[in-house]
């Protein structure tokens, strides 16, 4: 053979294997900031969640399991929220609250989903946004659903399609009250909530000492029927309760461009009552 | 080995004999209708979950028998209806057994047995073998009524008729006196799943898979008991249930005629699997 | 010349050299002991040598029957040229075993049409590799490895062998249990692969290097046969407790068609000998993994369910996944690649056990079932002609005479077998067809370069004859 092609297929590998090691140190480098990966137990799946998303990752994925009544969960969402044990998944209009029923270790949540598989993975093609609002006196939810429907059109302006997720508190004197003097049951109000309206719905304190409702990761569209709710099994009287520690997780289908995000700061930051927005990738606590 | 010109020889005969035994064997065998299954050994119960739900997804009737041991000792057979299938239980409908709680874990009282081994049949669907329901919250009385359906003659070949429900019990007192696991321990002769818990002014008792008589029957049991205890209560509160219904097999007829039923009792929604 | 093919040479220098060594000490050794010279004077118990009288029997009139059989007529002049073991009957034959009792099993049917659909796809499948392999494979000259590479083989095999068992060993200690009794440690990492890539290389090579002693008759038949036992009990101790079968196959696999390239076991005894009581040991194997769970066995089932679930799991993998193919080369073969550099991959496991069953679990979908994702039908066909190509042209340069080739072939061969069930999705194994590709251009290379030296001379007559033409 030509001893001039061999000496250049020799200098050819050499430059092969020299770009190829300088491309896996570099990708070694950087390769912690991808994950991909399927899981059955929530327990592992709250733990890599929270792994990332404190790093500021978001995830998304999908998940097949088992709800509790009984039907098939099967379903592309992303990892809305995550606590020690269990997942807030969302699908887009639903939440559901994710924990394996056979793991040991458990939070202090209702069991939604059961899953049989979690798909999750980095997701860096995504952008939120998180809006704080100051405390507001309500009435059962009605200033509260106004409120949100203000920013829910201040966001329909920049035209991209979102979800809107809404985390807050309700307190009241007449409400500790009530269920304090057992005008309410308000454990069973609890099932209640959670059997029809997404995230979660959770009474803390007790009924001797009792603190606050929380209402967590909720679609806002269910905000009507929670009110519904509270309206028909609260007296009449405990309904004037202050909302306070109000956070609204808006999810926007694809990324917005900085005008979007120019027009949806100044829209948002107009409206009274709203503390301060900011985009982000991942709602970090 | 040379190649040898064909001529009569026992060894070639042998070997031909072999092969097209072989050959028919296999076409045989492959060819005739018989019975066709996933045998499944093991307690691996997200294994038949996932297996049941990929077959049940592709539309298929699914017909499971199990092998497996009582909870309480001694072995056991049963077929039917999966009713529910999670990472941790198996809920079973046998026709003479009933409701069956099969799970690799015992530490919860509604649990029947462990399976150890468990056939999952497939068949093609050509009927209505199953519809769930949704009802929004109710009252005792409304519960009742819609038992009386189930028992009366107006719904076409029923095999049964299950309930998944949270209910509340509403009393007078707080700190309730009456504990979880008495409460517990009274469902736990009832088929199907319970979860207990007491808190606050109630006791809220989660049934799921279980047959509704057997259901109001657990629910009158627990008030007589608070009765004879001496446990006031205001009422019981019965939040939103699904409500399961299992057929020999309806034509798609007298299924629209059992949904147009339950929609005038109240049924949100509905859900048909089409079974054999 | 090349730096990174300088350092190879180098380091493959100095691992013959460090085999040399070795291979005096462990002749030092076995010279110290009487024992070895007792071993090779040991008889096999007369019961146990009438049993093999008898099994020994049937084979031969077996195999004259297959020399006389009609049915297996066509293939005669095949069989009689490459022999039992070649690439081109071998994967055939276990192929049709295996649909035998896939089509027997008691698994469900989902749709016919899909169903026969996947039989006529993995035939294809398997009918491609097969006129590949005998494209470049049944064309050769027998040849013998040259005496002086014959010591070679010896010293290049034994810090493989050695590294490669003690490698496993440590594997074990690092799990800290026993895979095979706790089937949820079973895995294979990168140092696992490494240690099994090179056993195999190792086994491969010393068991060659044993046939050719045998050959010229440095060593008695007797003796080599003892050794080769020995071997086959290291093999299964090594990889048995892995937990997976398929690294009992390879491994006994390469030992057994190492052993048959070297002309020390025929092709009716592999059969006899192996093949049916290999069956027996796999299905036996899990029945009383069952029992120890407390559960039932039915070997029946067994046997046939694994065939079946994997026709069955093809069926599922057809019907999910797009025709034309999804992931194009990714899956498979660039999978490793984003491995070792930690970038999110499909994985086969996610792939095939969501069409099967909806979890990441990963079930043997046939040949044709990973190749489907990734390439879609066209793959179904060229993957296997492409692989069969070149483990048939390994196989002609194998006897032919090149060592890399002898000491390649069995393990490409074994391989093949197991991708039959699985499709080419084991890193550790289709590695070996990178130094066989490279091995082949090597060849091409060589003989162009005879036949261009050769060349130089025709033109003048050419000419003369054009001349004369004109």
């Amino acid at each position: 053979m030509n001893p001039r092609v061999v000496r250049v297929a020799g200098v050819v590998l050499d430059l092969c294997i020299l770009v190829g090691a300088c491309a896996f140190v570099g990708a070694r480098i950087n390769a912690h900031s991808y994950y991909s990966g399927d899981v059955r137990s929530c327990q592992s799946a709250a733990y890599i969640a929270n792994f990332y998303r404190a790093r500021g990752y978001s995830l998304s994925g999908s998940i097949l399991g088992v709800h509790v009544n009984g039907t098939i969960i099967e379903s592309p969402g992303f990892v809305l929220d995550s606590a020690r044990a269990s997942l807030f998944f969302s699908t887009g209009r639903d939440v559901f609250i994710v924990y394996s029923s056979d793991q040991k270790i458990r939070d202090p949540l209702p069991q939604e989903v059961d899953p049989l598989r979690l798909s999750l993975k980095v997701d860096r093609d995504v952008d939120r946004a998180l809006i704080s609002l100051d405390p507001i006196w309500t009435k059962g939810l009605a200033q509260i659903i106004q409120k949100v429907g203000e920013i829910s059109q201040a966001l329909d302006e920049a035209g991209i399609p979102y979800e809107l997720y809404v985390t807050f508190k309700l307190h009241g004197k007449g409400l500790s009250e009530a269920i304090s003097s057992n005008e309410v049951p308000i454990y069973w109000l609890e099932e209640l909530v959670n059997a029809k309206c997404s995230g979660l719905f959770m009474f803390v304190g007790s009924t001797v000492a009792p603190f606050y409702l929380l209402i967590e990761n909720m679609n806002w569209r269910d905000l009507d029927e929670l009110n519904a709710l509270l309206g028909q099994w609260m007296p009449s009287d405990s309904l004037e309760m202050l909302a306070y520690d109000i956070q609204l997780k808006v999810v926007f289908s694809a990324p917005p461009d900085e005008s979007s995000k120019a027009t949806i700061y100044k829209e948002l930051t107009s409206i009274s009552g709203v503390r301060y927005v900011k985009f982000t990738t991942e709602f970090k606590d | 080995m040379r190649a040898k010109s064909v001529g009569f020889n026992p060894a070639g005969i042998a070997v031909d004999a072999l092969i097209a035994l072989a050959l028919i064997g296999v076409i045989l065998t492959s060819a005739m209708p018989r019975e066709r299954y996933f045998d499944i050994r093991g307690a691996n119960m997200v294994g038949i979950a996932a297996t049941y739900y990929s077959a049940a997804r592709r539309g298929y009737s699914i017909r499971v028998e199990v092998e497996g041991a009582w909870h309480a000792g001694g072995a056991f057979r049963a077929s039917g209806k999966v009713l529910y299938a999670d990472s941790k239980r198996l809920v079973l409908f046998d026709d003479e057994k009933g409701v069956l709680v099969l799970s690799d874990e015992f530490d919860e009282a509604y649990v029947d047995g462990v399976p150890k081994r468990v056939l999952i049949k497939l068949s093609k669907a050509s009927s209505v073998g199953r519809i769930d329901f949704s009802f929004p919250y109710s009252t005792l009385e409304e519960l009742e009524s819609l038992g009386e359906v189930c028992r009366s003659s107006s719904i076409p070949r029923l095999k049964g008729c299950f309930i998944s429900a949270s209910f509340g019990v509403w009393l007078y007192d707080a700190n309730v006196t009456i504990p979880a696991s008495l409460i517990a321990d009274l469902a736990a002769s009832f088929d199907g799943i319970t979860e207990v818990k007491t808190v606050g002014y109630e006791a809220i008792v989660k049934v799921r898979f279980m047959d509704l008589d057997s259901a109001l029957a657990l629910l009158e049991r627990l008030t007589v008991t608070l009765d004879r205890e001496g446990v006031p209560y205001k009422r019981i509160l019965v939040g939103p249930y699904e409500l399961t219904l299992l057929f020999e097999g309806l034509s798609s007829e007298e299924a629209a005629g059992v949904v147009s039923q339950f929609v005038a009792r109240g049924a949100e929604r509905w859900v048909i699997h089409r079974e054999g | 010349m090349s730096v990174a093919w300088s350092i190879f040479k180098i380091l493959l220098k100095l691992e013959i050299a460090v085999g040399k060594k070795l291979s005096e000490i462990i002749r030092s050794i076995l010279e110290g002991l009487t024992s070895v010279e007792a071993l090779s004077r040991w008889e096999i118990p007369r019961p146990a040598a009438r049993l093999f009288e008898i099994v020994d029997r049937v084979a031969d009139f077996l195999a004259s029957g297959v020399a006389h059989s009609i049915f297996l007529s066509p293939l005669r002049p095949i069989i009689a040229t490459a022999g039992a073991l070649s690439p081109m009957i071998a994967v055939p034959a276990v192929y049709i075993v295996y649909l035998s009792l896939a089509l027997i099993s008691p698994l469900p049917v989902l749709d016919l049409n899909v169903w026969l659909a996947a039989i006529l796809l993995w035939s294809a499948a398997i009918l491609a590799y097969a006129v590949g392999a005998a494209l470049t494979g049944l064309r050769c000259k027998h040849g013998e490895i040259e005496p002086s590479a014959q010591e070679e083989l010896l010293h290049f095999a034994l810090p493989l062998i050695i590294a490669g068992a003690l490698g496993l060993a440590v594997n074990y200690m690092r799990i800290g249990a026993i895979p095979l009794l706790y089937p949820e440690l079973r895995r294979h990492d990168g140092f696992w692969m490494i240690s099994y890539d090179a056993y195999l290389l190792g086994l491969s090579s010393l068991v060659t290097w044993m046939g050719l002693k045998v050959k010229r008759g440095g060593l008695s038949r007797t003796s080599c046969l003892t050794a080769l036992a020995g071997l086959m009990a290291l093999t299964l101790a090594l990889t048995i407790p892995s937990g997976f079968r398929l690294d009992v196959f390879v491994a006994v696999g390469t030992l057994v068609t190492s052993m048959w390239m070297a002309g020390l076991v025929r092709g009716r005894q592999i059969i006899a000998y192996f093949g049916l009581p290999g069956l027996a040991i796999f299905v036996m194997q899990k029945v009383l993994l069952m029992a120890r769970a407390g559960l039932s066995g039915d070997p029946y089932y067994v046997l046939v369910s694994r065939a079946g679930f994997t026709l069955y799991s093809l069926t599922t993998i057809l019907q999910a996944y797009p025709p034309w193919g999804m992931t194009y080369g990714v899956l498979l073969f660039v999978n490793p690649i984003l491995t070792l550099l930690g970038i999110p991959r499909p994985l086969v496991g996610a792939l095939t056990g969501e069409a099967v069953v909806g979890l990441p679990v990963a079930y043997t979908t046939s040949l044709v079932g990973p190749i489907w994702i990734d390439f879609g039908l066209p793959g179904v066909v060229l993957v296997p002609l492409a692989i069969g190509v070149v483990t048939g042209k390994v196989f002609s340069l194998a006897r032919m005479g090149d060592p890399a080739a002898e000491v390649l072939y069995p393990i490409l061969l074994s391989a093949s077998l197991v991708w039959v069930e699985s499709g080419p999705v084991h890193p550790y194994l289709y590695s070996f067809y990178a130094p066989a590709l490279a091995l082949i251009l090597k060849r091409w290379v060589e003989n162009r370069s005879v036949e261009q030296s050769t060349d130089v001379e025709k033109p003048k007559n050419r000419r003369e004859e054009d001349l004369e033409f004109m």
